[in-house]
């Protein structure tokens, strides 16, 4: 009765192995800062939580205010300025009390830049203050979670999805601004109406051109006989300058009428043009958004295309024309006159100026076209991975997965909440490199920060590349006059005047020449998450059993990918440290030696040679040496009590529980001990159990022998016993 | 279902124990003893038997012994390292003179004292297979020790009383007895005689003695 109450006290003593949850920390770049356990069982669960001081949805939430404050500031500037308050009125109907209506919402919500949105601008709202997103996957549960910094998420299960052990989590962080701007964009678009074409601008910029072109012409021709016949009509005879000059001045004034009837014309056809009414709305809505003087059209910063690549088709003519011509020159240099050699030279020169210009022009429109590109991205990047990991977890099979942290941005030190060194040969180790920068590295400090900073650096960069797509600055100009007297004077004034509409028709350019600096915003722009940017976990090692027990002993290194190729080179970093562990074997059979002691006293009886009679008894304590048979295969390395449960939550009683079979170390088939052994801890180990002890019987009759027999007696005994080398090693030293 | 098997083999291996046929000798209690001598009559002197081998074993069978001591000069014999729940018989066996001397007690489990030791007495006493026991008294019954006495095979013999062919030429013992044992069956004749104050006394009788059982007879000297 009693063996079965020290197994069930053993059983009732072992406590379950409770369920863990990990803790997962992230700073604000997404680094990895804490550590991580170094196992997942199928029923834990884990917390994600980016943890830094400096990353809060304050800091967006100032620089919002910030930016309507300073909207508030040119907004207030801009309508004080009258020229372009008219440019703003003539082309977008906007006046200085709609500026007065944006201005008054700014200051609303500067006050109060949470809640919904207002007529002219967005507001943040209380679900924008979680930003941070972890999301667990190849889970059977899938965990998906958008937290505050430094917010905890709900704990999330990592019971591992099919057969595979790897699990993957993410963290992504959503802009909170870029996303309000992305959100006011959607729900503002349908505002803009259609896009502009600038077509029709382009063709009243022709028809100025063309007819400044001919006033200027007409001018310069009539100019000089206006001049001439002023000084003639201060002292001339005025028959004949009537007879001389009025069929001059009648044809001025004819064709100054037709030119002024050009210009007036083109005038109104101008303001009809750039009037863009319907954008007005647009316009409003977007004005919180500007850090323009002028607000444009397009406030982001960026178009869709910034139109057709440089004609290079001229290209190939002009090269092969130089070619020849440079042959020709080389061959008949010695033919040729000095003239003659400097007019082809020339020629020349312009051949290669003309390539020179084209190839700029090229050049630039690439720059430029890769400037709008990244703005773009800027502009539409609301989301940035910050971290895609991998974690491994006891799989379906109940294989265990030990993983092994290590910072690749901390020169790999270990990041495990516990440092285990030792695993099982059914276990599987999956060393892990984590905080690894996207290709390696360099780049990323280098992209990261120019990404980051893209955003108003490129937005400012495109000003000028948007303006390289204006026209060109239409100047034209010339007086006029009319009459003998009244016509000259008539031909003066309706010169005077042609040349005052052609200058008020110069004066509108401006609208013309802000539209042509206009674009259509990107209406269609989708959201996109920026991937390339992420850190990473990596595994480094073939994740598969390994036999025990053995040694691994590793190190690690990072190695950069080229971005041309693929190649690889190696840092040279700080050496790493060399780590090692341990793979142990589980062993169903295993040598023990000790002592065992026999409470139960063995005596036998013996005859002298005089016939005297003794009783001998056994040793109680006799040295052992034998073999244990688990009942479950068993870590020898393991540092748990025997009352404690395993790493399933199994109780160890059962791999630390043997059947044993041990000699006497001196007579071993004299003394034979049976049992079971417990290992209270791996090398220290209890025994008990029967133990058989050989012996000589006899019985005696008359004083002579009457009945003898060998056989073996049992008894009950109880031991301690080691390993053998610790045993030996016990007795070397105690002089045994 | 795991731990009824460590059970079972537990079991097992404890009930292996029962076979040791030394069992009753690993015990810390000790059974000693004082060996008598006594003769077969009640009016025997009890006699320190020294110098004699004691057995000891278990059970009840003197047939065969484990241990064997020997009692000292005052007879006294000990055993150690019996089990004071054990049962015991201690006996003693010996030929004296052509007679057998037997004695056996049984010690039952139980018996020790607190200081695990049991204290016996061993009475060994002659073990006859025939004989006769002849008492001689006056004619008011007393005891005439010291009394010449001849036995006869023949009663032609006895009646001549001719000491040649006397058996027995002897006295009675200081109890007024003569006592033989395991002698030769058939009719002995006693002849006894002596002179009290001057005054002659004689007694002739005889007593038939078997294979198996002691004659007794009381004989009046007249």
């Amino acid at each position: 009765m009693k063996p079965l109450l020290f197994f069930a006290v053993l059983l009732y003593s072992s406590v379950g192995v409770a369920q863990q949850t990990s803790d997962i920390q992230f700073d604000r770049t997404g680094k990895i800062t804490s550590s991580l356990p170094e196992r997942f069982g199928k029923e834990d669960k884990v917390i994600f939580r980016m943890s830094d001081s400096k990353e809060s949805f304050e800091n967006y939430l100032k620089n919002y205010k910030d930016r309507l404050r300073q909207a508030i500031s040119t907004l207030t500037t801009l309508k004080d300025d009258k020229q372009k308050m008219k440019l703003l009125e003539v082309v977008y109907d906007i006046k200085g009390s709609d500026i007065d209506l944006v201005i008054a919402e700014l200051k609303t919500l500067v006050d109060a830049p949470v809640g919904n949105d207002v007529v002219y601008m967005p507001r943040f709202k209380e679900a924008d203050k979680n930003y941070i997103g972890f999301t667990l996957g190849n889970t059977a549960v899938a965990g998906a979670e958008v937290v505050a910094p430094n917010a905890n998420t709900a704990p999330m299960a990592v019971k591992p999805f099919g057969p595979d052990a790897q699990i993957n989590f993410s963290v992504t962080k959503k802009d909170p601004f870029k996303k309000l701007v992305m959100g006011w964009l959607q729900s503002t678009k349908d505002s803009y109406g259609g896009a502009i074409d600038l077509g029709p601008v382009q063709q009243v910029v022709a028809a100025i051109e063309k007819t400044a072109a001919e006033v200027g012409a007409f001018a310069g021709k009539v100019r000089p006989d206006i001049a001439r016949f002023t000084e003639e009509s201060v002292s001339g005879d005025e028959n004949a300058l009537i007879k001389k000059y009025t069929p001059l001045f009648n044809e001025i004034l004819q064709q100054t009428g037709k030119f002024q009837g050009q210009v007036d014309a083109l005038n109104k056809k101008l303001i009809t043009t750039v009037a863009l009414h319907d954008k007005k709305n647009w316009m409003l809505k977007w004005l919180w958004y500007q850090r323009n003087q002028l607000p444009a059209l397009n406030p982001l910063g960026f178009s869709e295309s910034i139109g057709a690549a440089p004609d290079t088709s001229m290209l190939e003519g002009i090269r092969t024309r130089l070619q020849v011509r440079e042959t020709f020159l080389k061959s008949n240099l010695d033919k040729l006159k000095p003239a003659q050699i400097d007019s082809v030279l020339n020629v020349i020169d312009a051949d290669k100026k003309k390539i020179n210009e084209v190839q700029k022009a090229v050049k630039k429109f690439a720059e430029n076209s890769s400037l709008n590109s990244k703005a773009a991205t800027s502009f539409s990047t609301v989301s940035t991975d910050l971290y895609n990991g991998i974690l491994y977890v006891e799989d379906k099979s109940n294989i265990y997965y030990w993983m092994r942290h290590h910072n690749a941005a901390a020169n790999y030190q270990l990041m495990n909440t516990l440092e285990t060194d030792e695993f099982l040969e059914t276990d599987k180790v999956v060393i892990l490199a984590h905080n690894l920068t996207p290709n390696e590295r360099a780049s990323l400090n280098l992209s990261f920060a120019a990404i980051t900073n893209d955003a108003s650096l490129l937005t400012d960069q495109l000003l000028p590349v948007i303006a390289t797509l204006g026209s060109a600055i239409l100047k034209t100009g010339g007086p006029g006059m009319v009459t003998l007297k009244q016509k000259a004077a008539e031909a003066d004034k309706g010169l005077r005047r042609l040349v005052a509409s052609l200058e008020e028709l110069q004066d509108n350019t401006r609208y013309l020449d802000y539209l042509l600096q206009q674009s259509n915003p990107p209406l269609d722009i989708e959201e996109r998450t920026e991937k390339s940017m992420a850190y990473h976990s990596e595994v480094t090692n073939p994740v598969k059993k390994e036999k025990g027990p053995r040694k691994a002993t590793y190190y690690l290194n990072t190695v950069v990918l080229n971005a041309q190729g693929g190649d690889s080179v190696k840092l040279d970093k700080v050496p790493t440290d060399t780590f090692s562990y341990r793979i142990n074997k589980l062993y169903r059979l295993f040598p023990m030696a000790g002592i065992a002691w026999v409470p139960q006293r063995l005596a036998s009886v013996s005859q002298d040679s005089t016939g005297k009679f003794s009783i001998n008894e056994e040793a109680a304590v006799k040295f052992v040496v034998g073999l244990k048979v688990y009942l479950r295969k068993t870590d020898i390395r393991s540092p748990k009590f025997i009352t404690a449960r395993g790493r399933d939550g199994e109780p160890l009683i059962w791999s630390r529980t043997s059947l044993t079979l041990a000699f006497d170390i001196k007579k071993p088939l004299d003394n034979i001990y049976t049992g079971v052994g417990l290992d209270l801890w791996p090398g220290f180990c209890v025994n008990f159990g029967g133990m058989f002890n050989k012996y000589n019987f006899k019985s005696y009759k008359n004083g002579q022998v009457f009945k003898e027999n060998k056989q073996y007696r049992g008894a009950f005994y109880m031991g301690v016993s080691t390993d053998l080398t610790l045993f030996a090693e016990l007795s070397k030293f105690l002089g045994f | 279902m795991k731990s009824i098997t460590v059970y079972i083999i537990l079991v097992a291996c404890i009930s292996l124990a029962a076979c040791n046929k030394y069992d009753s000798f690993g015990g810390e209690a000790s059974l000693t003893g004082y060996a008598f001598l006594k003769g077969a009559e009640s009016e025997d002197v009890k006699t320190p038997m020294a110098d004699q081998t004691i057995y000891l074993n278990t059970g009840n069978d003197t047939s065969t012994y484990v241990i064997a001591t020997k009692t000292d000069k005052s007879g006294y014999f000990s055993f150690n390292f019996v089990c004071e729940d054990k049962a015991y018989i201690i006996f003693t066996r010996y030929l004296k003179d052509g007679t057998e001397y037997v004695g056996a007690k049984k010690i039952e489990g139980g018996e020790f004292s607190g200081d695990k030791v049991v204290r016996t007495t061993l009475e060994v006493s002659p073990s006859y297979l025939n004989g006769m026991y002849v008492q001689f008294t006056d004619t008011l019954g007393g005891l005439l020790p010291n009394l010449p006495v001849r036995i006869y095979r023949s009663k032609v013999a006895a009646d001549v009383d001719s000491v040649k062919y006397a058996v027995y030429d002897t006295s009675t013992k200081t109890t007024g007895i003569i006592a033989l044992y395991n002698i030769n069956k058939g009719k002995y004749y006693f002849v006894g005689k002596d002179s009290i104050k001057g005054k002659a006394l004689r007694v002739f009788d005889s007593v038939e003695v078997k294979d198996n059982e002691i004659a007794r007879k009381t004989m009046q000297l007249k």
